[in-house]
């Protein structure tokens, strides 16, 4: 799994390329777990994401309460259909707004 | 119910306006009355008498017409547009037995022909495995393959009368034709590609006349025949020969083969996820079409089947609709009742059948390469598919090889068509030896379930010939289920990856000795995710039973198994 990050308007960007299981997870738990100062949003890029276990769940679910602990929103973008299946079936999509490209979720988030 | 390709404008049950019902099986009809051409053919050949010729020609057509109603009405037949047309699988049995002992000896073949058939489909429920996509895929190609001779031939008017030289006339309007109908069904949209076959034949019939290219037929005083009368029937006599019998059998079977392909290449234009030949339409069809073909023997008529001519107007229409089928059977039928008609048909020029010939196997060599290559290809496979093609063009472009054979073995290997499905059956049904249908491997606690799922699962995958779209499914579901045994500490030791497939499910199984994980009905909180191991494996557990096609909990001996099956 290949881990990147990014600030663009004040938009903390995290894209996330490869799988995101058991293995990787505890990685990107401890990427997301520092929300940078003056940061307005926090967002995931899944589009080079191919596979996401429950074990990457916890970590978005992780990121989320701590996003909204600091009452920064949360969001994810450009979801593969399997992703974003996984996200519709366990219930995900009603915690996070999902967005369908990086563009129209910065417009969201600033 | 089926889902709609976006290409098709009217599926299989739909109901088109009567209007553009009538148009359409107008067009249909019409391409069936064409291919009377057999039945002329096959007259010659034998030197039947006019009146023999007659008799030959509107038994065929009066069957033609009832046979397609019994073919295309849900209740008797397919439930698709198969319209029948004079079956070129009977020439050589036609011409054999004419030439033997007339009409009453083609009768009796006939009959036998038909009762072979009929018995064939007895079978055919039990037959899924002997026809696999990719065999299906061999035949819808070959039958593109076989349908180019007798188009180049009569595109560029290559008859033994021409002495070798090419009068550039008859190319000309046979690919003006062409164009027309490609340049109709790819760029126009609504009523003009409905037509798009039509309209070209008829522009193309009309440059035929301009340059003075209809056929003449000597042997038919067309202006004497009646415009309307009964239709000239009589009951032929039953003979039977003992050297037909063989070549009898044999187009039987080619002819089954032949109304299975057909049948797959329209149930696959009807449904956007066609997975497999659905066996009882398939069945339903032949049996129908044996049964006209006994009453067509029976009056001295000229066999019918489904074409690939008549799936190519379907394609170009966009229209599957089984009522455009039972309005052509009826055209078809009430045509017989025109004596003057029927012979006038046999002037449509020939180099505009080669132009929908060639249209029509245009479409049906890819469509066979489509069916073909739904499924993982394997070592297997490839050597399946591509052997048998190589043996269907060998016969067809070195007919000396099918000359060095026993004449009786002739019918076999002078079709491309059969030779390539008999070889694609043969070899699928050898390269099945050794393989077995269940396989497994250890997960273990340092493995990443993924990596391991997605090895071992394209492995089986690519041996079975299991669709692509199914593995992909089953292989992130397999690896959710072990990482989630193994990371909660479910498994108190490695998990066993079991995958089993038939040509119905593709299974994959964990194995594991510890406890047993609970599925909710409900959807648990994603709040579970960071709850305890059991909250974990409920939630995944509900996951894993809504993704799946079906999630199964059991034991076998001390271990749990958690199947995933994903139908196939």
């Amino acid at each position: 799994m290949q881990i990147d990050r990014s600030i663009e308007n004040a938009v903390m960007i995290t894209t996330v390329k490869g799988r995101l299981d058991s293995s990787s997870a505890q990685r990107l738990d401890e990427v997301l777990a520092v929300i940078p100062e003056g940061s307005n949003g926090v967002l995931l890029d899944f589009a080079e994401l191919v596979f996401i276990s429950s074990a990457g769940l916890r970590v978005v679910l992780k990121a989320a309460k701590l996003a909204r602990g600091a009452s920064i929103p949360l969001a994810v973008c450009s979801l593969s259909p399997q992703v974003h299946e996984v996200f519709e079936v366990s219930g995900f999509s009603a915690l996070i707004p999902i967005h369908q490209s990086r563009e129209t979720a910065l417009v969201a988030l600033t | 119910m089926a889902r709609k390709p976006s290409n098709i404008i009217y599926s299989a049950p739909e109901r088109p306006p009567l209007l553009t019902l009538i148009i359409l099986a107008f067009q249909h009809a019409v391409l069936a009355l064409l291919f009377v051409v057999y039945p002329i053919v096959a007259a010659a050949e034998a030197g039947l008498s006019f009146e023999d010729t007659q008799v030959l020609i509107t038994g065929c057509v009066i069957f033609m017409g009832i046979t397609t109603m019994l073919v295309c009405w849900p209740r008797t037949g397919s439930g698709v547009l198969l319209v029948q047309l004079p079956n070129p699988m009977h020439l050589p049995l036609a011409v054999q037995s004419l030439g033997l002992g007339g009409p009453a000896a083609y009768a009796g073949t006939s009959v036998l022909t038909a009762f072979s058939q009929l018995a064939l489909t007895r079978f055919m429920g039990a037959l899924r495995s002997v026809f696999p996509p990719e065999v299906c895929g061999v035949a819808v190609t070959m039958m593109g393959v076989a349908l180019a001779a007798p188009a180049f031939r009569r595109a560029f008017n290559l008859i033994e009368e021409s002495g070798g030289a090419i009068d550039y006339r008859y190319p000309l309007v046979s690919f003006v034709t062409l164009a027309v109908i490609v340049a109709l069904a790819i760029f126009s949209r609504g009523m003009l590609r409905l037509f798009a076959v039509a309209i070209g034949a008829s522009l193309g019939w009309g440059l035929a006349v301009y340059y003075g290219l209809t056929p003449d037929h000597p042997e038919f005083d067309i202006a004497a025949l009646p415009l309307v009368d009964l239709p000239n029937l009589r009951w032929p006599g039953l003979t039977f020969s003992w050297v037909a019998v063989p070549v009898a059998i044999i187009t039987a079977v080619v002819s089954a083969i032949d109304m299975l392909g057909t049948v797959v290449s329209m149930q696959r234009m009807d449904d956007a996820d066609w997975r497999r030949v659905d066996m009882n339409t398939a069945g339903r069809a032949i049996r129908a079409n044996s049964i006209g073909d006994l009453g067509a023997a029976l009056v001295g008529g000229f066999a019918s089947a489904s074409s690939s001519a008549s799936i190519g107007v379907a394609f170009a229409t966009g229209t599957t609709a089984w009522r455009v089928g039972i309005a052509a059977g009826i055209m078809v039928l009430a045509s017989a009742f025109s004596p003057r008609l029927i012979a006038l048909l046999s002037v449509i020029p020939s180099s505009v059948i080669g132009a929908i010939l060639l249209y029509a196997a245009a479409f049906l060599i890819v469509a066979g390469m489509d069916l073909i290559l739904s499924r993982r290809m394997s070592d297997r496979r490839i050597f399946t598919v591509g052997l048998s093609v190589l043996a269907g063009l060998a016969v067809a472009v070195l007919p000396e090889l099918v000359d060095a054979l026993p004449d009786w073995m002739h019918p076999i290997f002078e079709s491309p068509l059969s030779v390539a499905t008999g070889f694609a059956i043969g070899l699928n049904l050898l390269f099945r030896i050794g393989i077995r249908q269940e396989a497994s491997v250890p997960v273990k606690r340092d493995d990443n379930a993924f990596e391991t799922a997605t090895d071992f699962l394209e492995r089986q995958g690519d041996l079975w010939g299991a669709r692509r779209d199914v593995v992909a499914t089953a292989i992130p579901l397999a690896a959710e289920a072990a990482e989630m045994l193994l990371d909660n500490d479910l498994a108190t030791g490695d998990v066993e990856m079991r995958a089993h497939f038939d040509e119905m499910n593709f299974d994959v199984s964990l194995l594991y000795t510890g406890e047993p994980i609970e599925v909710p009905s409900l959807r648990p909180s994603p709040e579970a995710l960071l709850g305890d191991a059991h909250e974990v494996a409920r939630f995944v557990g509900y996951m894993l039973s809504k993704r799946a096609d079906r999630l199964v909990l059991g034991r076998e001996g001390e271990r749990q198994v958690l199947t995933l099956r994903m139908e196939h």
